[in-house]
């Protein structure tokens, strides 16, 4: 046998264990996080599937469904600093990402980091920061640092933004750029807990209540891992092709204006990547693209006639329009 | 559902059955008459395939963009159910704006915006002519959707605009000095200003923070005014969009005003389109001009009439038999066929290889191609008169445009004016053959035909859809199920609508068919000739005593004289092919004097024969005059060399032969010419509605007043003949009743045998064949009878000809072969003149002959093909099932090949969630979902991983576990 296929008998073998690690650790934060969130399994995977593809996710919905309480008790879960920053119309980009400050000796300034420097960042009402707050977000989701002063500062990894905000009430907000939403990798909605689960949280038994009692179920190393064994999961060339399709899809429907980009792409594969992972599988499937697909584009298309709301109805038509590759 | 309309080129269809209509009038052809029922019900199917088809189309619901445009590119999506494709138009206030194939699902058409307005609803008309094509029908539905709001197009000049004043609250000051900005005043400080923007000087001296105020253009807001009532509000909806278009590229804010009112902040670009397109609507409805102003041909309901190369092949091929079957007949070898179809080749490859401007190119060359084939064809010295030019011109000239023809078949209009040609030629060429090919023949010119109809019309390959499904196997098996039975519903109709269809009597008087193919005269004025070199008939008896007669073939009672005991050795060869409506005896000659050996014809002065070439007969010895016209017509075509002596049904009137005939007072008629073969002449005779009542009403038969030469009994007749014809007439005055006994007595005692003995020299040769050898043929039969029925005092004759043995169907003729020919007794009734009786072959009377119908004769035809060739039959059908199943499992083999054993799994899981409702898009994952089973999850996973995954490997377990699964799947609910 060859020296180099030895090698990748060796680094396959690796790359299993680490999956099936990266596995466990998935089930854990699904598990964890859904002792505190009532019901919603399916939005909590797509929010553990983004965390482990190394995405932001933002959340809209109105207010009191337990957004702010899924940030926490993800960032509990993670063991990782947690932060959170409310959106408000003279919150500047300083107040989130940091500025100089004074030291204390008097002499110079020094770097006072912001909110943003902790490993789940909660970003309550985005729509209401205006748009130079927002902006300031840019450079940090998609980088991972912040700079100040032509200083670069890095943020802790892994770093995750989760932004959420209330599509009903508009007065007074500043709507998400298409760079900003672009920066997302996914968009979600939680919807209400049905009756059940709604009584688990009036009783206690879920809820904010129990958002002490969340242990740390993965170290944030254990979490770096994770997401390196996201990155092994194959995608095959048909399945590459059938996410180009629906991103083509999306580019051709008329009554959507713009379509999605190819980062819209690259987050839909990376969310998939996720999926296929948290089912425990090492390869992309057709479904994980259109499920990735269900959340990570319609936040991205403008439709034509701004018809809020319109964009997943139209996503899940250009998903019907493309035939799914299979064997 | 209504009718929209009939495809263009449908007038050839309609303008060619018409002319076959004029062809079976004229030729009276069987042939012809069937394929008008095709056409009746070919057109039924035409007219009913678009209903059917569209009976299952279905539109359910219409979209578009809300934002548009008036005239820029607009798509529509429509989501319909369309088994078939079917075309669609979408209308806005009847301004056709969309228009395309729907395909089953969603279907994207491309069209464009309409004119400016606010628009919600939408009238969709989609139409189909099935699968054939040519009739088309339409439903229509109207269908509502998100308000299209359709701006006009900015006009040149922009509507008057003023900046608005500034308000207080304007926007928040920053240090940012990017773009063209100025600063134009201080204001307050408000939350949100940039320190750096604070005017110090002004903060100190007020005591308050004031910050320096600078407006960017994108700052400044503009209020467009509008009028309304102007009276053209599109014109001023396009000043007013210009205006307010150009405020939006500079990125100032924009307001309109209408009319001085308050001024209306349209934030986008959308809110302004929207704002100019509901402004002032003008709702026109394009109407259809009244129908005295419309185009003649009306509107072509086919949407496409471009011919793809497949189907003008189709439509060349089809030519091919129609054309063979037309030059063959008239003697044209495979050369002219061969140049024929070259030139038919070479119109199809101009007509698929030229652009479409390159119209006198293709003209010359069909005019080139069209001499080449008319010098082929045509040879003037055949040409004599208007008869022979209908049969030495017509032909080659329909042939000849037909070819020119296909130079210009660029479109669907010109294919099916070349199909309906075709057509045309096939229906000529039934009417001109009678030989047993035509069916053969016609069914291959009707499948070309109707293949090529469809293949001009078939929508290609990107309308039927996306890629090959994998469900298509079984659709394919119910389609060719659902095809099979179209065609066997589509020949019942054909036959059951000939069932009503009586033969057809004739050809018209004006064509009554007469030639000859070779002029040979010969000296011969009222007596026999035999053609020279034919081996079969006539001539006299030579070399008496052989059994054979008149040399090998011959049939000694086309002679002068008739021994009774000969008979030639006669084969199989069609000597006759009679285009009649009722089989009858065709007769050739009578014979008086008998000898007691042979018979002998009358002796006959000659003289000078009767012009030609329409005889009028007059009535011969013992004929019954009659007053009408004959209305029996028969048309004779010689398929050998035959003798001078004409054929007839008894009693012919009118014979039509371009020669000098005698017409013998025996009743025999004579040419001055022998009938080569490839001739052709008509006779019309007029047959005496004899039936049993009217025969038995005639009473006794031995006291007439009739010439001895008929009761003439020869010397040598026994007694106990004699004695048996009384005892047979049971000792009481003969009778009609006295021939049936007589014959029911002959067919008693006597065996019909052609190898019956000779009688010894000197012997009677009534008495030994009746008491001797009592074995005999139908000359022994004859004599027997006549010299009986004379002995009792009934006037009696013998008469030689033909009989029919074979009816051809299709083509409508009797046939006649060597074999057939015979002896027969005609007795002579007061009311009927002679008629003629017959033990052996079975004529019916005239009165008494069944009424045909064709549907029922080729129902019977078709009778007796399958009891005659049950074996054959079966044998085809079990070789053809088991061809079908080699070809399944070759092709399932072949799928296998190419689809590996879970790429057929993949189809099998595929097909069987399809079955339960799924997309056939879906992954597989939700093709599973229909099923509810963890099963099917199970199997969509290995499928996905076998088709994904790096780590796949194939493993028998496996295979077997999801392979069991799905065809577990398969089969539950």
């Amino acid at each position: 046998m060859p020296i180099d296929s030895r090698m990748t008998a060796v680094l396959s073998t690796d790359r299993a264990l680490a999956r099936t690690a990266a596995h466990e650790v998935a089930g854990r934060l699904v598990g964890a996080v859904g002792s505190v969130l009532a019901g919603r399994r399916d939005q909590i995977e797509v929010v553990t599937a983004c965390v482990l593809a190394g995405g932001h996710l933002l959340i809209e919905d109105l207010p009191g469904v337990g957004k702010t309480l899924l940030a926490q008790s993800m960032a509990a879960a993670v063991g990782g600093s947690f932060a959170r920053v409310q959106g408000t119309s003279d919150l500047l980009p300083a107040d989130v990402v940091g500025s100089l400050a004074p030291n204390a000796e008097g002499l110079g300034l020094h770097f006072r980091p912001g909110p943003v420097f902790a490993n789940v960042v909660l970003f309550d009402e985005l729509n209401r920061a205006n748009p130079r707050t927002q902006s300031a977000l840019l450079e940090v989701m998609e980088e991972g640092r912040v700079t100040v002063d032509g200083a670069g500062h890095p943020v802790p990894t892994p770093f995750t933004v989760i932004a959420t905000q209330n599509p009903i009430e508009m007065a007074g907000t500043y709507p998400l750029a298409e760079g900003v939403t672009d920066r997302f990798m996914a968009a979600i909605s939680l919807g209400r807990a049905d009756a059940d689960e709604e009584v688990d949280v009036l009783t206690g038994r879920r809820g904010r209540t129990q958002l002490a009692e969340v242990s740390r179920v993965a170290d944030l190393n254990a979490l770096l891992v994770a997401r390196e064994s996201v990155a092994t999961v194959h995608l095959a060339e048909p399945v590459a092709r059938f996410a180009v399709d629906i991103l083509r899809a999306t580019r051709t429907h008329p009554r959507i204006r713009i379509g999605a980009s190819t980062r819209a792409g690259v987050s839909m594969v990376a969310l998939g990547r996720a999926f296929a992972l948290m089912d425990g599988r090492d390869h992309v499937a057709p479904h994980d693209i259109t499920r990735a697909a269900g959340c990570s584009l319609a936040h991205r298309v403008v439709v034509a006639g701004h018809e809020r709301g319109a964009a997943d109805e139209l996503v899940a038509e250009c998903l019907a329009a493309v035939p799914a590759p299979r064997r | 559902m209504r009718l929209a309309g009939v495809a263009r080129g449908a007038g050839a269809y309609v303008a060619a059955w018409v002319g076959a209509a004029m062809i079976a009038l004229l030729t009276g052809a069987t042939g012809v008459v069937i394929l008008l029922a095709v056409g009746v019900v070919s057109a039924v199917a035409a007219v009913l395939a678009g209903p059917m088809a569209l009976r299952r189309a279905e539109v359910h619901s219409l979209a578009t963009a809300t934002v548009a445009t008036a005239g820029d590119d607009l798509a529509w999506v429509v989501h319909a159910s369309a088994p078939r494709p079917v075309h669609a138009v979408v209308r806005l206030h009847g301004a056709e704006v969309a228009s395309g194939w729907l395909a089953d699902g969603t279907t994207m058409l491309s069209g464009h915006a309409p004119r400016r307005g606010v628009y919600d609803t939408a009238e969709v008309v989609w139409s189909t002519a099935g699968r054939l094509g040519m009739v088309w029908w339409r439903r229509r539905g109207r269908f509502t959707f998100a308000p299209l709001h359709c701006g006009p197009v900015p006009a040149e000049r922009p509507a008057p605009a003023v900046r608005a004043p500034d308000d207080l609250d304007g926007p928040v000051a920053t240090n940012d000095r990017a773009g063209h900005d100025e600063v134009d005043g201080v204001r307050q400080w408000r939350d949100g200003d940039e320190v750096s923007t604070v005017h110090w000087p002004s903060t100190l001296r007020i005591g308050e923070f004031v910050v320096r105020q600078r407006t960017r253009e994108h700052d400044e807001q503009w209020v467009v005014s509008a009028r309304s009532g102007t009276g053209d509000p599109d014109t001023e909806a396009a000043a007013v969009r210009r205006a307010l278009d150009d405020c939006m590229a500079r990125g100032s804010s924009a307001s309109v005003q209408l009319d001085g009112g308050d001024p209306l902040l349209l934030p986008t670009s959308a809110a302004v389109v929207q704002w100019c397109a509901a402004f002032e609507p003008v709702v026109e409805r394009v109407r259809r001009p009244p129908f005295w102003r419309r185009d003649l041909g009306g509107r072509d309901p086919e949407p496409d009439s471009t011919l793809r190369p497949a189907g003008r092949w189709a439509v060349a091929a089809a030519a091919i038999t129609p054309m063979a079957m037309l030059l063959q007949p008239l003697g044209y070898g495979l050369f002219h066929v061969a140049v024929v179809v070259a030139a038919l080749a070479a119109g199809a490859l101009v007509t698929t290889r030229t652009r479409d401007d390159e119209r006198l190119k293709r003209q010359l060359l069909g005019l080139l191609m069209g001499l080449i084939v008319g010098a082929t064809l045509v040879d003037p010295s055949a040409i004599t008169g208007v008869m022979t030019a209908m049969r030495f011109l017509m032909p080659q000239l329909l042939v000849t445009l037909c070819v020119v023809q296909g130079f210009e078949c660029t479109d669907r209009r010109g294919a099916r004016v070349a199909l309906a040609c075709s057509a045309l030629l096939t229906a000529y060429a039934s009417g001109v053959r009678v030989d047993t090919a035509l069916g053969g023949f016609m069914l291959t010119a009707v499948a070309t035909l109707a293949f090529a109809s469809q293949a001009i019309t078939s929508p290609d390959r990107r309308q039927r859809g996306t890629a090959d499904e994998p469900a298509t196997a079984s659709t394919s098996a119910r389609g060719a199920i659902v095809r099979t039975g179209a065609v066997i519903v589509a020949v019942a109709a054909v036959i059951g609508l000939l069932a009503v269809v009586p033969v057809p009597r004739g050809p018209a008087q004006l064509t009554l068919p007469s030639w000859l193919s070779e002029r040979r005269e010969v000296d011969a004025t009222g007596e026999l000739a035999t053609a020279t070199g034919s081996p079969l008939l006539g001539g006299p008896v030579q070399g008496g005593g052989a059994r054979t007669g008149a040399g090998a073939g011959g049939y000694p009672g086309f002679s002068n004289s008739m021994d009774t005991s000969l008979r030639g050795d006669l084969g199989d060869e069609v000597v006759l092919r009679v285009r009649a409506p009722a089989a009858d005896y065709w007769r050739g000659q009578t014979f008086t004097q008998f000898d007691g050996r042979s018979w002998t014809v009358e002796s006959f002065a000659g003289g000078e024969g009767n012009e030609g070439p329409d005889h009028r007969i007059p009535p011969a010895d013992g004929d019954l005059a009659y007053p009408g016209e004959p209305d029996f017509i028969q048309t004779f075509y010689v398929e050998v060399d035959m003798p001078n002596i004409l054929f007839a049904a008894p009693r012919p009137m009118r014979v039509l032969l371009d020669a000098t005939v005698w017409y013998r007072p025996d009743g025999a008629l004579r040419a001055d010419v022998v009938l080569p073969a490839g001739s052709a002449y008509t006779v019309l005779s007029h047959r005496a509605d004899t039936t049993t009542e009217g025969l038995r009403a005639d009473g006794d038969l031995s006291n007439l007043t009739v010439p001895d030469k008929y009761l003439q009994v020869p010397e040598s007749t026994s007694d106990r003949t004699i004695a048996l014809a009384r005892e047979l007439s049971l000792g009481s005055t003969p009778t009609y009743d006295t021939i049936v006994a007589i014959q029911e007595w002959l067919g008693e005692h006597v065996e019909y045998d052609l190898d019956a003995p000779v009688p010894p020299d000197g012997a009677d040769a009534v008495d030994h064949f009746l008491f001797e050898s009592q074995r005999g043929f139908c000359e022994q039969i004859a004599t027997a009878t006549a010299i009986m029925l004379r002995s009792l005092g009934v006037p009696a004759r013998i008469a030689t000809g033909y009989v029919p043995s074979d009816r051809d169907e299709i083509a409508g003729v009797w046939i006649s072969r060597a074999r057939d020919a015979h002896a027969w007794v005609e007795v002579w009734f007061p009311s009927f003149g002679w008629v003629a009786f017959d033990p052996t072959a079975s004529v019916p009377f005239a009165g008494e002959s069944p009424a045909h119908t064709i549907g029922g004769e080729l129902v019977q035809a078709l009778v007796n093909v399958v009891a005659d060739h049950l074996t054959l039959i079966v044998g085809v059908m079990v070789g053809g099932a088991a061809l079908l199943l080699t070809i399944r499992v070759v092709a399932a083999w072949w799928r296998r090949r190419r689809r590996g054993r879970w790429g057929v799994l993949q189809d099998r899981f595929v097909a069987a969630a399809v079955a339960r409702g799924a997309a056939t898009t879906a992954p597989n994952a939700e093709l599973a979902d229909a099923f509810d089973d963890e099963l099917a999850a199970m199997v969509a996973r290995t499928l996905d991983e076998c088709a994904f995954s790096p780590s796949w490997h194939d493993d028998e377990h496996r295979f077997h576990d999801v392979d069991a699964a799905v065809t577990a799947l398969e089969h539950a609910g």
